[in-house]
C-alpha cells in the first residue's frame, strides 16, 4: 500500500516537475519574444533549465538593456502563463512535502 | 488617441525636433521615436519630464491610453516585487549561515522548513517580475 501510494505520488512529482519547468520556459520566451531578444527558444531554455534559479536571476538582470517592444507583448497571455506556473509549482511542492512526510514516517 | 500620436503632435506643436526632446530627457533619438511610434513607452519620471516639456498636466499626456496607464502601474508594482527578491534572497543567506552553526535537531529542522518556505516565496516572486 505504501509502495503504491509511494509510486503515484513520485511519479505525480516528476510530471509536475516536467510541467513546471515547461510552464516557466514559455514564460520566458514570452518575455524575451517581447524585448525582441536574439534567439528567444535558447535564452529562455538556458534562464530556465537551472535548479538554483541563477539562470532566472541572470535574465532578469541582463533583460534589463531590452526594453518591451508593446507590439509584440502579449499581456493576457504572460497573466495566463503566470497564473498556471504559480499553480502548477504549488502543487509539485505539495506533492514533495507529502514525498517527504511518507518516506520520514516509514522509517 | 494613443500615446505615440499625442507625443508627436505635442513636440510637432512645440517646434521641437526628436533630436532636442531626445538631448534635454537625455535620451537617444531613437528611444524618442520608439515612443513616437508606440514600440515602447517612457516611465514614470521621463512621462513627467515631457509632460512639462510639452506644457502638459500628466493626465492630459496619458488620458485615453489605458495600454501606457497600465505600463506604468505594473512597472511600478516590478520595483516593489523587485525589492521583495532582493529581501528574500537576503532572508535566505541568513537561514543558510544559521543552519550552519545551529546543531539542536528541532531547531534545524525549523530552520529547513523556513527555508523551503522562502526558496518557493522566492520562486514565485521571480515568476510574477518576469
Amino acid at each position: 500500500m505504501r509502495i503504491t501510494l509511494l509510486i503515484v505520488l513520485g511519479i505525480s512529482f516528476v510530471v509536475s516537475v516536467i510541467l513546471c519547468q515547461l510552464l516557466l520556459w514559455q514564460l520566458v520566451r514570452l518575455d524575451a519574444i517581447a524585448r525582441k531578444i536574439a534567439r528567444p527558444g535558447l535564452v529562455s531554455w538556458l534562464a530556465s533549465s537551472n535548479q538554483n534559479m541563477i539562470g532566472l536571476f541572470a535574465y532578469i538582470t541582463l533583460r534589463r538593456q531590452h526594453a518591451i517592444i508593446a507590439e509584440l507583448d502579449q499581456p493576457a497571455e504572460r497573466q495566463h502563463l503566470k497564473i498556471r506556473l504559480t499553480t502548477s509549482f504549488v502543487v509539485m511542492f505539495s506533492l514533495f512535502i507529502c514525498l517527504m512526510g511518507i518516506l520520514f514516517l516509514w522509517q | 488617441m494613443i500615446i505615440g500620436e499625442r507625443l508627436k503632435q505635442c513636440r510637432q506643436r512645440q517646434n521641437l525636433s526628436q533630436e532636442m526632446v531626445a538631448e534635454k530627457l537625455a535620451v537617444s533619438r531613437q528611444t524618442i521615436s520608439n515612443w513616437e511610434n508606440s514600440r515602447s513607452y517612457p516611465d514614470i519620471e521621463r512621462s513627467i519630464h515631457l509632460a512639462e516639456l510639452y506644457e502638459l498636466s500628466l493626465d492630459e499626456l496619458l488620458k485615453g491610453d489605458q495600454k501606457m496607464v497600465k505600463n506604468l502601474i505594473r512597472s511600478t508594482n516590478l520595483v516593489k516585487i523587485g525589492r521583495l527578491i532582493a529581501l528574500s534572497i537576503f532572508l535566505n543567506l541568513i537561514l543558510v549561515v544559521g543552519l550552519v552553526f545551529i546543531v539542536q535537531y528541532w531547531w534545524s529542522v525549523a530552520l529547513i522548513g523556513l527555508l523551503l518556505l522562502n526558496i518557493c516565496w522566492l520562486f514565485i516572486l521571480t515568476i510574477w517580475f518576469i
